[in-house]
């Protein structure tokens, strides 16, 4: 035992002589992570985004939408109608009113982050209950949800609300008092008074209309997709870095059998397991360090991290325990260094991202899903979800710790059955 | 001039025939450019990209007691005689319904089972009209019933569920009408506001470890109850209109006994009776009158008193409230630009992928720099040095060859990054956009900004080792703000990264447009100045 | 004499992956005594390394056993290993680390610490010559420095027995000088049993008690430097430096049929001859004949009637060299 803790000492010290690996263990992914929470905290200058409107209705009705729309959102400027003195919309030559092909000109130059166009007729569909459909035009990222569509889409729906309220309304008079002569809808007159009226009530209870749905979450909960990649990046940045460092422990084995320095142990009188136990315990503390170093720096930055810091430390335990594992059962097969170092840097990169490191798996295809469960990440991801978040213990997580434990056990085998210091 | 190139393509044989740096430099984006496009695009196609969320686990706990609108409406609306109830409404059960098609018994709002009937006001029937949930609705959520709100909270807590459903007691008492058949005045508040919205709000108990099926969640429950309020919307909304008109018309109420008048709120029997007995003061009283008992009639079966189908069109017109396929007013997103007509797919493999392969290059950018301190090792370059050739040249032909070997690397992985999307949509693409000169400079440019930084970085090491662990990090640390890992940064800081200025000339070209001389200026800019900084550096520790 | 190292029919064959096999040592036999420097002599290639990593249980071999000290290498390798100490042909130190840090590193390996441990650092120190340079990192250590430590490494346990696999592999000449030195101060004041491998017939020369001869894998040759060369002594060595293109091999046969005493001829192309051959076309031409000196007219004779033109002639006294080059036609450093 003392010989194991001699070589990982002796591997951990040689790591820790070299200024680069404290560059790369520990300052630059702290600086990292450090830099995106620092970037979550921060308002970059203007939130507000400006979505273009071109009413090609000029209606009340479109009037009415255009209101709503500039009453339902801060960050959203309705550009022209809400232009300022500074020109928050960026207009060329203060237009008070734009055409579909200025909007999109102004979204493709990027004057403007959005283009709705309100068809003409939009008034009378809104009348009538005959379907409208309104454009909308943007370059925003495909990857994020649009939070400019979703402002529309929700006030869109109070819009639809009323117009069918008031369809419905209109139906169901029809049917109970006619339209014959002697009925009180035979009137031309009164059946538009009586439209008017019933669509005016509708928006209005709408618009007064309480909301009927609350919002709760378990925990305090990040609204843009921004925080939402944060409260990722911890563990999800932490299993990427903790394989970089833990599978680059292939190449240093093999350059300690290029300068010989691994011979010279096995000729020492040391057997063979307490070589590959000092070897194996030396990139197991590094994983362990960067997790350590990386959580830490979460805690103190006050990121949640869930009530159970033993559960914690058991998951990533068993992740590093199990990328050291697939380390020692890749190395005996690697032919140069050059040749782990890519091999190292190619699992890092695509497990990661497989086991959704880099965005939760479950945005993803079920058979992605499944995929992603080859790759350790995925199980690591999952235990650390359910402590994090779920604020689940030890018990919850076993199931994570059992598989990652088992992967770790079969790979420990393949490693110390090839592991080969002489020939 | 011609040893600089015999350099240069020294670097370049050698770069492409080790099969170790082929790895690294293909292989790897590849594999994971792939997986982006599985994880974004799915594997049947450019139409359904995006985030695809399916079985999203919910719990719903239904504790709705139900309402009788019957009762609001004055009883003795409906065959419901007898339990004294009217027609009973249970808006949880239709949100069940809706929300858990398998396991809501075949109950809607009414109770009733099997079809509801379709809405009788829908335009054009049918078919073409896109569903806004339903259909999709039973992929997207794999639902649950408890009947313990406490016990799908902890359910919750624990993750087994991304969201629990929580419908209050009085739901649908907050969403029936307590209708009011009489003029709308300053006293007649609206409906909703009256009830005891605390104890009727559905909640939305939400995972906050799994955002992005929480929002979705919520959004699908809101828009559903949003529709269920239309009933109450449209039935009050009723009321106070026909109030109004009632108000307006010409009518004599002038000897009637105020107190047969029924008070406001009053059972609808009791203004039945009342129009009845006073149909000939206004053409309101009769028509109403006549309307409501010929539908009595129908609810109670008598056919024959009912003129026919009009207990079926009542059904038809009030099913029409909700009918997802009842929304006049829709939204679409039109393409802007080649890129978009495609499908999301495409935007993500050019976006991510183009994030990928320079996140890629800036490794050959780095280590390639790195080799000369290989050759060093090897004596190679001592033997270069000892040649009759300028320490410039060589140096120039070193870095030149690592500018083509990046290019190279550039060029063949956008050509595979087509392949890939080509395989994937089962139909041969070219994602990049046909502006060829303006595709080449911004490889071009892309290249010397990340041989550049491999300069920089090398330079800026005091020894290999050094590099070997920075590397990667720094690399990572541009693709993160690139965006090549999938999340977006605010444009402040992404900017800060080469690759979001080459990723963005990308995307222009894809979407067929020119106008990327800005992102081209701050590449070759940052290309020049980290050649011109690392270059010094560099030559002060190599001395070369 | 008492017996340290005895191998018994130690074998090694290694397995290609393209699944050829190369049989780089072919069932050795021979005893190593107490307290004697050993040389193992052969070209590169020869299976010196690998016997050497057998002996010392870096390598497990594929036949046959090596006994130190009485253990079994396989069976009982700890007791093996404790006994011996081992000088790798490469430099097997960590650069990133001092000299001093390396040592207390291997040293803890062999089960030693605290101030034991580090008292014999400071002697092994000593005694390598880098007291003041103990701190430095490896990396910054010229070729000769890096050499010492590595020697140094070995002796810090105290071993009774040493393995040292071609020490003197690229250094300069001083430093080459110090370490044969070294190894000769080692069995003469700590008494120490020497396993030391060549291919340099000066050094085993220099050095050994007893050379043992190996050419691909086999032990061609054992015993003391006189018990080798006694196998060569009544012929004389005739090295001449002929010029290679009327060589043939009825030229050969015809100086064996016709000059009396001649008993063998070694032919060795352009090329490919010792340092004597000055230019590019000279081949090596090494005759041994009972009488040397009366062989030598005919042989010329029939050299000149053959248009073979001879460049220079050197009669010699057999060595090491001869001795390889009469064993297996080929010259030691080919
Ligand atoms: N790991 C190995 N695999 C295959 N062949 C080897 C290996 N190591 C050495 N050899 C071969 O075994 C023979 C002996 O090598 P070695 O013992 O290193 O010779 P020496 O030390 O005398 O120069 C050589 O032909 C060499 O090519
Ligand atoms: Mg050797």
């Amino acid at each position: 035992m003392r010989a194991i803790i001699d070589i990982a000492l002796n591997d951990l010290r040689i790591f820790f002589s070299q200024r680069g690996n404290w560059i790369s263990l520990i300052v630059l992914p702290l600086a990292f992570t450090a830099f995106l929470g620092w970037a979550m905290g921060r308002e970059f200058g203007s939130t507000q985004v400006r979505l273009d409107v071109a009413d090609l209705d000029g209606g009340p009705a479109a009037a009415g939408l255009i209101n709503r729309l500039a009453a339902s959102s801060d960050v959203i400027i309705l550009c022209p109608h809400e232009n300022d003195a500074d020109n928050v919309c960026h207009l060329d030559n203060g237009e008070t009113a734009l055409t579909t092909e200025q909007g999109i000109n102004r979204v493709q130059r990027g004057r403007s982050d959005a283009l709705l166009v309100i068809p003409a007729g939009y008034g009378q569909a809104v009348q009538t209950g005959a379907s409208a459909q309104l454009d909308y035009y943007s370059l925003e990222d495909p990857t994020q949800p649009s939070p400019i569509l979703q402002t529309v889409n929700a006030v869109l729906q109070k819009v639809n609300s009323a117009v069918v309220a008031q369809q419905m309304d209109m139906a169901m008079l029809e049917a109970l008092v006619g339209t014959d002569a002697g009925s009180p809808l035979a009137d031309e007159k009164t059946r538009t008074a009586m439209a008017a009226s019933l669509q005016e009530d509708a928006q209005r209870l709408l618009d007064s209309q309480p909301d009927l749905v609350i919002f709760k979450s378990t925990a305090p909960m990040e609204t843009s997709s921004l925080d939402q990649g944060f409260g990722q990046a911890i563990p999800g940045m932490g299993t990427l870095f903790v394989m970089f460092t833990v599978l680059g422990g292939m190449v240093t084995l093999l350059r300690e059998r290029r300068q010989w320095t691994l011979q010279r142990l096995a000729v020492a009188p040391l057997r063979r397991s307490q070589i590959l136990g000092g070897k194996v315990l030396s990139y197991f503390s590094l994983g362990m360090i960067q997790f350590l170093v990386l959580f830490g720096m979460g805690a103190v930055m006050g990121v949640n991290l869930g009530g159970a810091p033993l559960a914690l430390l058991a998951v990533m335990t068993a992740f590093v325990l199990c990328v050291t594992a697939l380390t020692f059962a890749l190395a005996p097969r690697m032919k140069s260094e050059q040749q782990a170092g890519g091999l190292s840097r190619l699992l890092a990169l695509t497990l990661a991202p497989l086991g959704g490191a880099w965005w939760p798996l479950s945005i993803t295809p079920p058979f992605m899903q499944t995929i992603g469960h080859l790759s350790p990440v995925a199980w690591a991801m999952d235990g650390f979800q359910t402590l994090i978040y779920n604020g689940g213990g030890l018990p919850d997580v076993l199931t994570e710790i059992g598989v990652l434990l088992a992967a770790a056990g079969v790979l420990f085998a393949i490693g110390a059955a090839t592991f080969r210091v002489g020939e | 001039m011609r040893k600089i190139w015999a350099i240069v393509s020294k670097e370049v044989y050698i770069t492409f025939t080790n099969r170790n740096l082929l790895l690294i430099m293909l292989v790897t984006p590849l594999v994971l450019s792939t997986i982006i496009g599985l994880a974004f695009g799915g594997l049947g196609g450019g139409d359904s990209g995006g985030l695809s969320l399916s079985n999203i686990p919910i719990v719903i706990v239904n504790l709705d007691e139900g309402a009788t609108f019957g009762n609001a409406l004055g009883g003795g609306f409906t065959a419901d005689n007898q339990t004294g109830g009217g027609q009973a409404f249970n808006g949880g059960d239709q949100i069940v319904a809706i929300l858990a098609p398998n396991l809501a018994e075949g109950q809607n709002a009414f109770g009733a089972s099997g079809d509801q009937p379709v809405c009788s006001l829908l335009p054009e029937k049918g078919a073409d009209n896109s569903r806004r949930y339903s259909g999709t609705l039973e992929e997207l959520f794999a639902p649950a019933l408890m009947d313990d709100p406490a016990a799908a909270r902890a359910a919750v807590d624990r993750g087994d569920y991304a969201a629990a459903i929580i419908i209050p007691p009085a739901f649908s008492q907050a969403v029936t009408p307590q209708f009011q058949f009489g003029p709308a005045d300053d006293q007649a508040t609206n409906a909703a506001a009256e009830t005891d919205v605390v104890d009727s709000e559905v909640e939305v108990y939400a995972n906050a470890g799994q955002p992005i099926e929480a929002s979705v969640t919520r959004s699908v429950v809101e828009a559903i109850v949003g529709q269920l309020v239309r009933f109450n919307v449209a039935i009050t909304a009723m009321g106070q209109a026909i109030g109004q008109q009632i108000a307006a018309s010409p009518m004599d109420l002038g000897d009637v006994d105020p107190a047969t008048v029924p008070a406001q709120g009053a059972p609808l029997a009791d203004w039945l009776a009342f129009m009845e007995a006073n149909a000939d003061r206004s053409p309101w009283f009769a028509g109403l009158a006549a309307g409501l008992t010929r539908f009595q009639a129908a609810a109670s079966g008598d056919q024959s008193a009912a003129g026919g189908a009009a207990n079926n069109d009542l059904g038809g017109i009030v099913s029409c409230l909700f009918d997802p396929n009842f929304e006049p007013i829709q939204v679409q997103q039109q393409p802007l630009n080649r890129v978009q007509e495609q499908g999301i797919f495409q935007q993500i493999m050019v976006q991510i992928g183009a994030a990928q392969a320079v996140f890629f290059a800036l490794f050959t950018g780095i280590f390639g720099v790195l080799s000369i301190y290989e050759e060093r090792k090897n004596w190679t370059l001592q033997r270069l040095l000892a040649s009759p050739t300028s320490r410039s040249s060589i140096l120039a032909g070193k870095l030149g060859g690592n500018v083509v070997v990046v290019w190279v690397q550039l060029a063949l992985l956008m050509l595979f990054l087509t392949l890939v999307t080509s395989a994937i949509m089962r139909s041969p693409v070219n994602i990049w956009g046909d502006q060829w000169g303006l595709i080449l400079l911004t490889t071009v440019a892309l290249s010397l900004a990340v041989s550049g930084l491999g300069v920089l970085v090398v330079g800026l090491a005091r020894t290999p080792e050094q590099v070997q662990a920075m590397g990667p990090v720094i690399a990572i640390f541009l693709g993160a703000l690139g965006g090549a890992f999938g999340f977006a940064l605010p444009d402040a800081l992404a900017n800060l990264s080469l690759i979001t200025w080459g990723v963005g000339a990308f995307k222009s070209l894809a979407a067929g447009q020119g106008d990327i001389w800005l992102n081209l200026a701050v590449l070759f800019g940052q290309g020049a100045l980290f050649f011109v900084i690392g270059v010094w550096l560099f030559r002060r520790r190599v001395e070369i | 004499m008492d017996t340290m190292v005895k191998l018994r029919d130690l074998s090694k064959t290694y397995r290609r992956s393209d699944g050829s096999a190369v049989e780089a040592v072919k069932q050795i036999n021979l005893e190593i005594y107490k307290g004697e420097i050993f040389s193992l002599l052969g070209p590169n290639g020869a299976g010196k390394t690998t016997t050497i990593s057998m002996m010392s249980g870096l390598i497990a071999p594929t036949g046959g056993d090596a006994f130190i000290g009485g253990h079994s290498i396989t069976k009982e390798p700890m007791a093996a290993k404790r006994l011996m100490g081992f000088i790798p042909q490469e430099v097997a130190l960590y650069p990133e680390l001092s000299a001093r840090r390396n040592l207390l590193f291997f040293g803890k390996m062999y089960g030693m610490h605290g101030s034991d441990l580090n008292k014999r650092v400071d002697e092994v120190l000593a005694f390598i010559d880098l007291t003041d340079r103990q701190k430095d990192k490896i990396s910054t250590f010229s070729g000769g420095m890096k050499r010492r430590v590595n020697i140094g490494v070995g002796l810090l346990h105290r071993p009774e027995l040493l393995f040292m696999d071609e020490p003197t592999v690229g250094i300069d000449p001083q430093n080459r000088r110090r370490v044969l030195d070294t190894v000769k101060q080692l069995r003469d004041e700590y008494g120490m049993t020497i396993l030391y491998t060549t291919h340099m017939m000066e050094e085993a020369q220099e050095l050994s008690d007893r050379v043992g001869i190996i050419d691909h894998g086999e032990l061609i040759a054992l015993g003391t430097q006189g018990e080798l060369t006694q196998q060569v002594r009544e012929e004389d060595q005739i090295d001449f430096a002929i010029d290679g293109r009327g060589w043939s091999s009825e030229l050969e046969a015809r100086l064996l049929q016709e000059v009396p005493g001649l008993t063998r001829v070694a032919y060795a192309p352009p090329g490919h001859g010792d340092d004597s051959a000055g230019e590019e076309s000279l081949a090596a031409l090494t005759a041994f004949a009972a009488r040397g000196r009366q062989a030598l007219p005919d042989i010329i004779r029939i050299l000149n009637d053959a248009g073979v033109e001879v460049h220079s002639v050197k009669v010699r006294e057999p060595d090491l060299e001869a001795v390889f080059l009469a064993l297996t036609g080929r010259a030691l450093r080919d």
